[in-house]
């Protein structure tokens, strides 16, 4: 019983450690973006000799949002002649392929590329793509965005430092005002990208290329390998890739692009249990070469090591709100100071949530956001909902990397255009 | 019935902070997507563009008319007036939008917005909002521009004027000594100024430094540190430095150069490609950056100074405020 306790206690302490730490790095980060010079990207620069670029898009039964991507895309002020647009159908049972062909036929720098058989799932598409693309320069957008006219040419134009492997711009909910979820994903997006993303930019850290409103160098991709068929987050591997061999991954905030986020609680959770599972793969995966890297500096993968744990935080996090539940009951936290019992669910709270309260809260000052604010309690209860989540995907990692089976490809349900218009 | 209560009260304690955002969820007040502006495309002359455009009803009913008179709608009512050649006295305030094929500002004078379909001249120590022409732009001495100004042909800028946000013109721009702005767009910025000089480059012991000869390489230099280039150099790639670079005279560079530090060219420096910097930039007598009829940009997080005889086909942004010596 006694040794119980021990053990208890320690891994409590241990637990509010790691939330301590993660809180600093938030809080450091929303200080570095609201109050630091911000680190300029190479969107200003205007060039006459622009790069042929190719684009992929992967696509399964996308016939609610195609036409609205490839609308976006021939509206590009990009020059057509130095576009080479990949839609890649992977066996869609919609009238995704129609469309793609329909379009292909007016437009010939779009160019259809059908994967009738074999695997599927985002790594495969994007691999074939790569394989059949014919410019160094590939960006990447899922089916459910739609790039402005200016926005391949900022991404692009940050491949004019030798030194970035990929690039990445920001995502912005376009579903807003459809439900309190999609309000809540919105606040989670804007703190994610307007903040942590810019200030791991600025700080010379770990930006994050997200897998869409992004691109990188076909070489270094295929000399990488290509992407990793067997991960759920080929976004998180490939940038832990290329930030191990050197590469720098630019964050271009001003590189915007609506998308749309999940309006239902379950689909949500599903979106969240991937991820998840595929993060703590890419963690799994990329930690030793990570560690031996000579290519970046200790500060560098401190960060980097702290951003491909982060999915491991909620697992913990709940385990440590087990654990002083387990103490308090079993009499080791008596009842006058149980103070102390409420100060570690009250200090659990805190760091799991007001951390990126920071960065959430800084992100609408920034953005301009007005009573939306009154919603950032509301993350508190979202928190549990995504640890719930995100537990999951880590015993689906676990369990997948014990059995060392492959995952199964699930995708984000789709809304239809119409439903989101009015937001 | 402890436990029971504990987690009631646990419960009680933990909606607490839902307090303040009942209103927000059940009434929602600001529930609508950040705005971001998809119709966007950088463009450096947009200023003048969308000025025309606006006045290009009232320019069709003008023109041809001796003096016409009418209120435009734009952010405000704006009393706009037309006069094939308008002259605005020394030292005379104009509320308002003068229009005219010809416009002659005299010195002192204090106006808003100005637009010339032909020439458009200003003297010294006028204060105007916005100027545009149609054809060639001259500004006086100590001129200051509080918003910005285009031309589509050359402008012209005397000493010690303030060019406001923005400087654009379809053809040369030439900037006299003493000019301050913050982007200038021509094809290409030239200056004409006292400053022949080459800059002087600080001694930096622990640099990087690249010899004379030629420097082939189909991969791109990047040095961590200083980095200095010694004279007559000719490097065929880009160059990325984090940290200053100090680059002597007559130093050909064929691709971009990209610097986290200052970048100070001494003289007579030619780059094919962008030149940026995440502080100053430096471009001493005779520097030229960009290639007719292409287009380059010079981009500084800070300053840029720029002295006499310096040519960049394209776009000079500095965001701390640039200044030709």
């Amino acid at each position: 019983m006694g040794s119980l306790v021990t053990v208890l206690q320690t891994w409590s302490w241990i637990v509010v450690g790691i939330l301590l730490l993660y809180a600093v790095r938030h809080w450091h980060f929303t200080l570095n973006r609201v109050s630091a010079r911000q680190r300029p990207t190479y969107q200003d620069l205007l060039d006459s000799d622009l790069p042929a670029v190719s684009i992929i898009i992967p696509m399964r039964n996308e016939d609610r949002v195609a036409t609205a991507i490839f609308d976006a895309l021939v509206a590009s002020s990009y020059p057509h002649d130095l576009l080479e647009v990949l839609p890649v159908d992977d066996q869609s049972e919609d009238d995704t392929p129609t469309i793609a062909y329909t379009y292909s036929q007016r437009y010939p720098f779009i160019k259809p590329i059908y994967n009738l058989q074999g695997e599927r799932g985002k790594p495969n598409a994007l691999n074939r793509a790569l394989s059949l693309a014919s410019n160094e320069i590939v960006l990447v957008f899922d089916a459910d965005y739609t790039p402005g006219k200016d926005v391949i040419r900022e991404l692009v134009m940050g491949f004019v430092d030798p030194e970035v492997g990929a690039v990445m711009g920001r995502v912005v909910p376009r579903n807003n005002a459809k439900s309190l979820l999609t309000r809540l994903l919105a606040l989670e997006r804007s703190g994610g990208y307007q903040v942590d993303q810019q200030a791991r930019y600025n700080l010379d850290l770990f930006p994050q290329y997200g897998g869409t409103v992004g691109g990188f160098r076909r070489s270094v991709v295929l000399d990488l390998g290509g992407f990793d068929a067997r991960t759920l987050a080929e976004d998180t591997d490939l940038s832990a890739r290329l930030f191990i061999n050197g590469w720098r991954i630019l964050y271009a905030n001003h590189a915007e692009c609506y998308e749309q986020v999940p309006d239902t609680w379950s689909g949500r959770f599903r979106q969240l249990r991937r991820w998840a599972h595929g993060h703590n793969r890419a963690l799994v995966v990329n930690l030793i070469p990570l560690l031996r890297s000579r290519k970046i500096s200790v500060r560098q993968k401190f960060d980097a090591f702290l951003l491909l744990f982060i999915y491991c935080v909620p697992p913990i996090l709940l385990s440590g709100i087990a654990a002083d539940a387990l103490l308090f009951y079993m009499g080791a936290i008596p009842v006058i100071p149980g103070i102390i019992f409420a100060f570690l669910v009250v200090s659990f709270n805190a760091f799991g949530n007001f951390a990126p309260v920071f960065e959430v809260g800084a992100a609408e000052l920034l953005d301009g956001g007005r009573e939306r604010i009154y919603l950032l309690p509301c993350l508190i209860y979202m928190f549990l909902f995504n640890s719930w989540a995100v537990t999951l995907g880590a015993i689906d990692a676990l369990g997948d990397l014990l059995k060392s089976r492959r995952p199964p490809w699930d995708q984000t349900q789709r809304t239809k255009r119409s439903d989101v218009s009015a937001a | 019935m402890f436990l029971l209560l504990s987690i009631v009260l646990f419960g009680i304690v933990l909606m607490v902070p839902a307090i303040p955002s009942i209103r927000e969820v059940r009434w929602p007040r600001d529930e609508g997507r950040l705005r971001i502006p998809e119709q966007y495309e950088r463009d450096p002359r947009w200023f003048g563009r969308s000025y025309r455009e606006k006045l290009a009803g009232f320019v069709a009913a003008a023109r041809g008319d001796e003096s016409y008179q009418a209120d435009l709608k734009l952010r405000t009512d704006e009393e706009t007036r037309w006069a094939p050649d308008l002259t605005i006295p020394p030292g005379e305030r104009v509320r308002g939008i003068a229009v005219g094929e010809r416009i002659r500002v005299g010195h002192g004078a204090g106006i808003r917005d100005a637009y010339a379909l032909q020439s458009l001249d200003v003297e010294r120590d006028v204060v105007a909002r916005t100027l545009t022409s149609d054809g060639v732009l001259h500004l006086g001495p100590s001129v200051s521009i509080l918003r910005w100004i285009d031309a589509d042909g050359e402008i012209a800028v005397d000493t010690g004027a303030n060019l406001g946000v923005s400087a654009s013109g379809g053809a040369r721009v030439t900037l006299a000594d003493g000019v301050r702005f913050e982007r200038v767009w021509g094809k290409p910025v030239t200056s004409r100024t006292g400053a022949t000089a080459p800059f002087p480059l600080v001694e930096r012991k622990d640099a990087t430094l690249i010899g004379a000869a030629a420097v082939e390489t189909g991969k791109p230099i990047i040095v961590y540190g200083p980095l200095r280039i010694a004279a007559g150099t000719t490097i065929r790639s880009d160059i990325k430095v984090h940290g200053p670079l100090d680059v002597e005279s007559g130093v050909r560079i064929s691709g971009n150069v990209i610097a986290r530090g200052d970048v100070t060219f001494a003289s007579e420096v030619f780059v094919e490609g962008h030149v940026f910097s995440e502080q100053d930039v430096w471009l001493g007598p005779g520097c030229r950056v960009g290639r007719h009829p292409g287009t380059k940009t010079v981009y500084a997080a800070r300053r840029v100074v720029i002295a006499n005889d310096v040519e960049v086909e394209g776009w000079i942004v500095a965001e701390g405020g640039g200044q030709t010596r």
